[in-house]
């Protein structure tokens, strides 16, 4: 089999989704209540929750109150709002080929509190 | 050929035969590239760090380290180098996380020898585009001043939008001759000269939709050697002692302040420690916490794979925060509590790019 015949073993494969959905987080950084499946484990949520209270307490500890935060990756947005017993989290996977509107809003629910 | 001016490639996949066989085939390709090969993410990025790579091809699904982790390391560090994902995978979603990082292009691997050929022109291409790293695309990469002095001399009637991030511009031809502008406010030669200002974009050229009042009327050479000798002063300015440029800095933040509503304070952090601010008594109240969530939010978005860190928006009762990475460091801006929240992203991109600009 020469180079180009070495070139075309082609494989399908399946790739690896970003999570859609919401979950609560505790100050102490226990996941309360989840959306997510199976397919999306815990440890990855209690490290994404724990950035987000990280950086709302440290924002306390600065003179900074925050009561919310909006993180905004290539093709991921973190949302999360501060309540009594820690945090809410939304994650939204964003797609370059999605319609936006011009000025977008995050609807976010009465806090769980 | 000087190693300066050779072209070089860098190929990332964990299947050897593979890459040997790609190696041999962008080795052939007409502007000689010199080419390099890895096997993992680690490798790939120590050999970015000590040689001039202009393309980057990437392979998905690599152990470890995989490649979209990979693609946003480089191109957080290594921004200039264009890059190329090689991949099986069949995914409009992965197809769109892809380009979501910057990437230049996205090829399923060559089935065929027309598919072959065809991504090996791309590839070509690319490294030809890659001699010029800045300059405003179009069609080719050209300087601003090029495109005018072409739509001057073509005796162009029409708009020329010229976008720089979240910045807009339109500069408008009559026949060849510059008769308006408008960009952030402005209009006429301040416009003009703020467009010709930006040192990267894109532009396209648009059809005239209603008449134009003539702001303009100096000749457009008379209006392109202004400009450069603005722009002349504004790089020896640059290269002038410390103090001076750090108050050249102050001065640019201060003007950052007067010209959007609703902003308290800008703070800008490099990453050598350096604090520039302006509007904030206790800067370092502020420094600490913008380190923690840039460092946190972009490690943990190679660990999610979710692209790179592009802003970070806090909504506070007191005041609202909109902050953006920079290479080395973050800019943070702040914004009296009733600027809404959905708006002090895009207000705070727009004070970023006028910073940069």
């Amino acid at each position: 089999m020469g180079i180009i015949g070495k070139l075309f073993k082609r494989q399908i494969l399946v790739p690896k989704k970003l999570p859609a959905g919401s979950f609560v987080i505790s100050r102490r950084g226990e996941i309360l209540v989840s959306t997510f499946t199976l397919g999306v484990s815990q440890p990855v949520l209690i490290g994404i929750g724990g950035v987000v209270m990280r950086a709302f307490t440290r924002a306390e500890e600065s003179g900074v109150p925050l009561h919310q935060l909006e993180v905004y990756y290539g093709a991921l947005r973190v949302t999360a709002k501060r309540t009594r017993v820690g945090a809410i989290v939304f994650l939204t996977p964003q797609s370059a080929f999605e319609k936006k509107p011009e000025s977008e809003t995050t609807t976010i629910p009465r806090s769980h509190d | 050929m000087v190693k300066d001016q050779q072209l070089e490639i860098l190929l990332l996949d964990d299947d050897v035969d593979l890459l040997q066989s790609y190696k041999q085939l962008f080795e052939a390709l007409p502007n000689a590239p010199v080419v390099y090969t890895a096997t993992n993410g680690p490798q790939a990025i120590k050999i970015l760090e000590v040689e001039p790579i202009k393309v980057f091809v990437c392979d998905l699904m690599l152990p470890r380290m995989d490649g979209l982790q990979v693609l946003s390391v480089v191109k957080h560090r290594f921004p200039h180098v264009r890059t190329v994902v090689l991949t099986s995978v069949v995914d409009e979603e992965i197809r769109s996380r892809v380009y979501s990082l910057g990437v230049d292009l996205f090829w399923q691997k060559p089935s065929n020898e027309e598919e072959l050929r065809m991504f090996l022109e791309c590839v070509s291409s690319l490294l030809d585009q890659s001699v010029e790293t800045s300059g405003f695309r179009g069609v080719q990469n050209k300087s601003l001043v090029d495109i005018i002095q072409l739509e001057c001399l073509t005796q162009t009637t029409g708009i020329l939008k010229v976008t720089n991030g979240p910045l807009e511009g339109k500069i408008w031809f009559q026949q060849g001759e510059i008769i308006d502008a408008e960009t952030e406010g402005m209009f006429g030669e301040e416009a003009f000269k703020r467009i010709i200002s930006w040192k990267e974009g894109a532009f396209e050229i648009l059809p005239v939709d209603e008449a134009r009042p003539r702001r303009i009327r100096k000749a457009f050479n008379a209006l392109l050697l202004e400009a450069a000798q603005a722009l002349d002063e504004k790089n020896q300015v640059a290269s002038a002692e410390v103090a001076e440029a750090k108050q050249t800095a102050r001065n640019k933040l201060l003007e950052l302040i007067g010209d959007f509503n609703g902003i308290e304070f800008v703070l800008v952090q490099r990453g050598n420690g350096v604090v520039e601010a302006v509007g904030v008594d206790n800067p370092q109240r502020f420094v600490g916490w913008v380190n923690q969530v840039v460092t946190e939010f972009q490690v943990l978005g190679v660990q999610i794979q979710a692209g790179p860190l592009r802003e970070i928006v806090g909504v506070g009762p007191q005041r609202n925060l909109g902050v953006i990475p920079l290479e080395s460091g973050a800019i943070c801006v702040g914004w009296h509590f009733n600027v809404p929240g959905e708006e002090v992203r895009e207000l705070s991109r727009k004070v970023f790019a006028r910073w940069e600009s």
